[in-house]
């Protein structure tokens, strides 16, 4: 699939498009204009067009961006029409006075535009169609559901100590109360998914497996051990030497061949022989010190030494893969649990209506009738911030948008800007996107940075010059496509004196915007939002000329 | 104008048109405070004295009883007393809710509680037999298990199980040292009060008594107070035994220290001493022993007392810093010097790091009570001095037995 530049006047107004929009290029300024187009040519009404962002401030800056421009059309429409490109265009398919009246109702129920976060779209849709979405008319929303985790877990606690003391002992021994299992779990219970765990014969099989590697490197190594450690003395400490190495050969091939056997009978012998005395005389070189084969020595004796660390933790290990064995199966009865509690209580946390929602809609994917509900309400729709979305947020749009052929979805992002991994968002999600949409458009003209910052940033991202092949700095197969500067950029010069407001201590100030311009990468991979302190800096610290 | 009250001009000059009253009022405390916020005592706050005594018509003389337990809760957090007593304020959270939810830790409180029940099931006062002891021990551990104090689960009988063997080994090095309380004697000291003290108690017991009976004329003459300090000594062979399932506190080193002066100044009376059983009691004691069982270590810690010089004077040093301690607020917990003796450097630098210590639990500093008082950390040396003064030979004389 072709991608070309987004020009507001002539996308179409139908199908699934993602934008692909750097920071600075003019994101909220094109989605203002596709949504008036959406009012004047679709002939739709603000509670038609669904615009979904991330952030309750967004939702606000997105309404008054609106706000804004449909007053400037509705104010300058005899003089925009003439002059500017993209005005022509629509005037060109709709009569000025309908566009007048249209304009002036729109603004007139702005306040009932469809602009929500993703939670806020949920729970609307949860409670305005309650029958559909199976959920009850008086939802409580909670913003965590912590008590009834923790409640649920107390309840398994309970039911553990009454049925199988030993269980409870294993459990305890690692977790002493539901509160400290609850800190540890808290967001595996929160999740759905299965999870994988280490068992109690996984981590024999690497002791095994350690052992065995020992015993192979003494034998294999055993004329350089004989000739470095034995022949080296004489008379009776030579006897000695052959005695302790042949008691840590043996040791090793009994513990070799204690593991061999059944574990589950034979466990108790190989925890006895691992708890015990290990001969150890030769492992650390205290005995060789000054060897010249000493580091060959200490390399043979490597996994030897492994084997001692391992013994010492072995039987706690194996208790706690034991253990976590039967924590897994209590997390599932306490996720069940907590989602029967919540249905009878008619509690909702705002994870949950995102998960709700995308299992109703999810239910029957060819006819769902909560989707072709939502699909009549908000025929069209605009995601902002399309980074930030987990799997269950594309659920809910593919449900919606994707089996309907007269949608539109605009889908807004920049991949390099994912930044809320830690509360779900997940730029595969992004990527999928990508790969079902019909139209891919991205903006490559910078209207806020200086042309040099600009180039230093290109090359930041670019990850080298910009003649040559780039460099795969994002990885997960995201480009960086380098922006322009706009036609005034030349005249937006950074003025030094106020950068003392920053925090940031740049040295030397000689191609400063260069070094501006690293040092946000380097926020940048810390996991700062870029595009915030590319705002501050370039809107609050740092004034034009 | 604005602000007008808070124009000093205002309040002085040809044209005050504020009372000066008011501007006193502001100023007092702030100058107070200055000269004293760094020293470790607020004199700025003193609260009258309450009556402590009582006229004694037998003895011709004023006569302030003050059980030993009292003098010892006194020390054991001198401004918390205060605070407790004089001002009515109390900062201890007390849950009035009852849980709706089982305990599934091991309450400490609780824990300790339990213990302590098995230390003296264990030390029973009357010869037991080996099965009656096991019977006395086995009741504790059934009802603390019917309680609902603990943990409802296997965890509760192992704990058990664990602390009624920390009990028998407790109790059998108690044996070891013969230190098994055979009983429990009242006894009671009387010490005389030096006259500035005597008339600031008699001053008090005045302005809130009126002079209305004969006694009451009598008593206008008398100018001396005597303290009874009374207790009870836990005698066991030959010495004074206290035993705690726990890692002595300065409060064991206080009662232990306060119950020495007692027993030298009684066995200093001798056969002036009018209680003879007393002093047949006493005669082969010496020492005031306490004996600490450390659960983690699983150890057992023995301290002694053994001679008190000028115990008299000890004592008093105490009781009087208890009566200023009841008008004002005192910086000298035991706990600051206990650990400024342990220590090799104690000064302003390790005494600030003590007072907000980030490891600690609960840093003296954090305490409700000191914060109240002492919100920044004073200056050490005014906090040493007091210290010093007061428990230099507490802490000199003790003696640990290894």
């Amino acid at each position: 699939m072709s991608t070309n530049n987004l020009i507001a006047h002539t996308i179409p107004l139908q199908g699934k498009h993602l934008i692909e929009a750097s920071a600075g290029t003019g994101k909220t300024f094109n989605i203002t204009r596709i949504y008036l187009r959406l009012l004047l040519e679709k002939n739709l009404t603000v509670e038609q067009i669904l615009v979904m962002t991330f952030t309750k401030d967004a939702t606000e800056e997105l309404r008054g961006r609106i706000d804004a421009f449909i007053r400037q059309a509705l104010n300058e429409w005899d003089t925009l029409t003439v002059e500017d490109e993209y005005f022509i265009s629509i005037a060109q398919q709709v009569d000025a006075v309908d566009a007048k009246i249209r304009l002036k109702q729109a603004l007139l129920y702005l306040d009932e535009a469809s602009i929500f976060t993703i939670h806020g779209f949920c729970k609307r849709v949860l409670s305005q169609h309650a029958f559909t979405s199976g959920q009850s008319f008086n939802l409580a929303m909670e913003s965590d559901c912590n008590d009834v985790v923790l409640e649920s877990t107390q309840d398994w606690y309970r039911v553990l100590a009454q049925q199988s003391s030993m269980s409870f002992l294993l459990v305890s021994e690692f977790w002493p109360t539901p509160t400290v299992f609850v800190n540890q779990f808290a967001k595996a219970i929160g999740r759905d998914n299965n999870l994988d765990l280490i068992d109690e014969v996984s981590v024999i099989n690497s002791f095994k497996s350690v052992v065995n590697q020992a015993l192979t490197s003494l034998q294999n190594n055993h004329t350089s051990l004989v000739t470095y450690l034995v022949d080296v003395k004489k008379g009776q400490d030579r006897e000695v030497r052959i005695q302790e190495l042949g008691q840590l050969v043996d040791w090793l091939t009994l513990l070799s061949n204690e593991l061999g056997h059944e574990i589950s009978t034979n466990l108790n012998a190989v925890l006895t022989l691992a708890n015990g005395k290990m001969p150890d005389a030769f492992i650390d070189g205290k005995r060789y010190s000054r060897s010249v084969n000493k580091a060959e020595l200490l390399e043979i004796f490597e996994p030897v030494k492994q084997i001692k660390t391992l013994c010492k933790g072995l039987a706690k290990s194996i208790n706690r893969a034991k253990a976590l064995t039967l924590v897994r199966e209590g997390i599932y009865s306490i996720r069940q649990d907590v989602s029967d509690k919540k249905l009878t209580r008619d509690l909702v946390s705002f994870d949950d209506l995102i998960s709700r929602l995308a299992d109703q809609l999810t239910l029957h994917v060819e006819t769902n009738p909560l989707a072709e509900l939502l699909f009549k309400q908000f025929p069209v729709a605009l995601v902002d911030e399309f980074q930030d979305t987990d799997p269950q947020q594309f659920t809910i749009l593919q449900a919606i948008y994707y089996q309907q052929s007269s949608a539109a979805l605009y889908m807004i992002g920049d991949p390099k800007q994912a930044i809320y991994g830690f509360r779900g968002g997940d730029v595969f999600a992004y990527l999928d996107a990508r790969s079902g949409c019909d139209y891919q458009w991205i903006m490559d003209i910078n209207w806020r940075s200086s042309e040099s910052m600009i180039q230093g940033y290109n090359r930041l991202f670019y990850g080298n010059n910009l003649t040559s092949t780039a460099a795969d700095v994002f990885k997960y197969n995201i480009d960086y496509i380098p922006v322009k500067p706009s036609p005034k950029a030349k005249d937006k010069q950074l003025e030094i004196e106020h950068l003392t407001h920053c925090n940031l201590y740049i040295s030397p100030l000689k191609n400063l915007e260069v070094q501006l311009a690293k040092h946000l990468g380097l926020l940048w991979q810390c996991g700062v939002r870029m595009k915030l302190y590319v705002y501050w800096i370039t809107h609050l610290h740092v004034t034009r000329k | 104008m604005p602000l007008q009250p808070f124009s000093i001009k205002n309040y002085n000059g040809s044209l005050k048109s504020f009372d000066n009253h008011w501007l006193n009022l502001a100023q007092q405390p702030s100058s107070h405070a200055s000269i004293n916020k760094n020293r470790g005592i607020t004199d700025n706050l003193t609260v009258p004295l309450p009556d402590l005594i009582e006229y004694d018509a037998t003895e011709f003389c004023y006569v302030m009883n003050l059980p030993l337990s009292q003098l010892i809760t006194f020390f054991q957090h001198p401004s918390k007393y205060f605070a407790k007593k004089q001002l009515n304020l109390n900062f201890d959270i007390h849950s009035l809710e009852l849980d709706d939810v089982e305990p599934f830790e091991f309450n400490s409180l609780q824990s300790y509680l339990l213990r302590e029940q098995l230390i003296k099931a264990q030390l029973n006062e009357q010869t037991l037999s080996a099965e009656e002891t096991e019977q006395a021990v086995q009741q504790c551990i059934t009802a603390a298990t019917l309680s609902g104090k603990f943990p409802e689960a296997i965890t509760r009988d192992k704990t058990f199980e664990s602390w009624k063997l920390d009990s028998e080994s407790f109790s059998q090095t108690i044996q070891e040292h013969n230190a098994i309380v055979k009983h429990e004697a009242e006894c009671t000291v009387t010490l005389e009060l030096d006259n500035e003290t005597s008339q600031l108690l008699i001053a008090a017991h005045n302005t809130r008594n009126e002079v209305t009976s004969d006694t009451a004329v009598e008593s206008n003459n008398v100018n001396k107070v005597k303290v009874k300090l009374s207790t009870k000594l836990p005698i066991s062979d030959n010495k004074l035994a206290f035993y705690r399932s726990s890692s002595p506190k300065f409060k064991d080193f206080v009662t232990l220290y306060f119950h020495q002066c007692l027993l030298n100044i009684l066995k200093s009376e001798g056969q002036t001493n009018s209680n003879i059983e007393l002093v047949s009691a006493l005669q082969n004691i010496t020492a005031t022993h306490g004996f600490y069982f450390d659960t983690k270590s699983q150890k057992v810690t023995q301290f002694k007392y053994s001679d008190v010089v000028e115990p008299n004077t000890q004592l008093l040093k105490f009781i009087s810093q208890y009566i200023i301690g009841l008008q004002q607020p005192l910086l000298v917990n035991g706990e600051i010097a206990e650990k400024a003796f342990k220590a090799k450097i104690f000064e302003q630098k390790e005494f600030e790091l003590y007072w907000d210590d980030p490891n600690a639990m609960m840093s003296i500093g954090n305490d409700a009570y000191i914060h109240y008082f002492w919100p920044e950390c004073p200056d050490y040396e005014y906090v040493q001095v007091q210290l010093e003064h007061l428990y230099a030979e507490l802490f000199n004389e003790r003696e640990q037995i290894k």
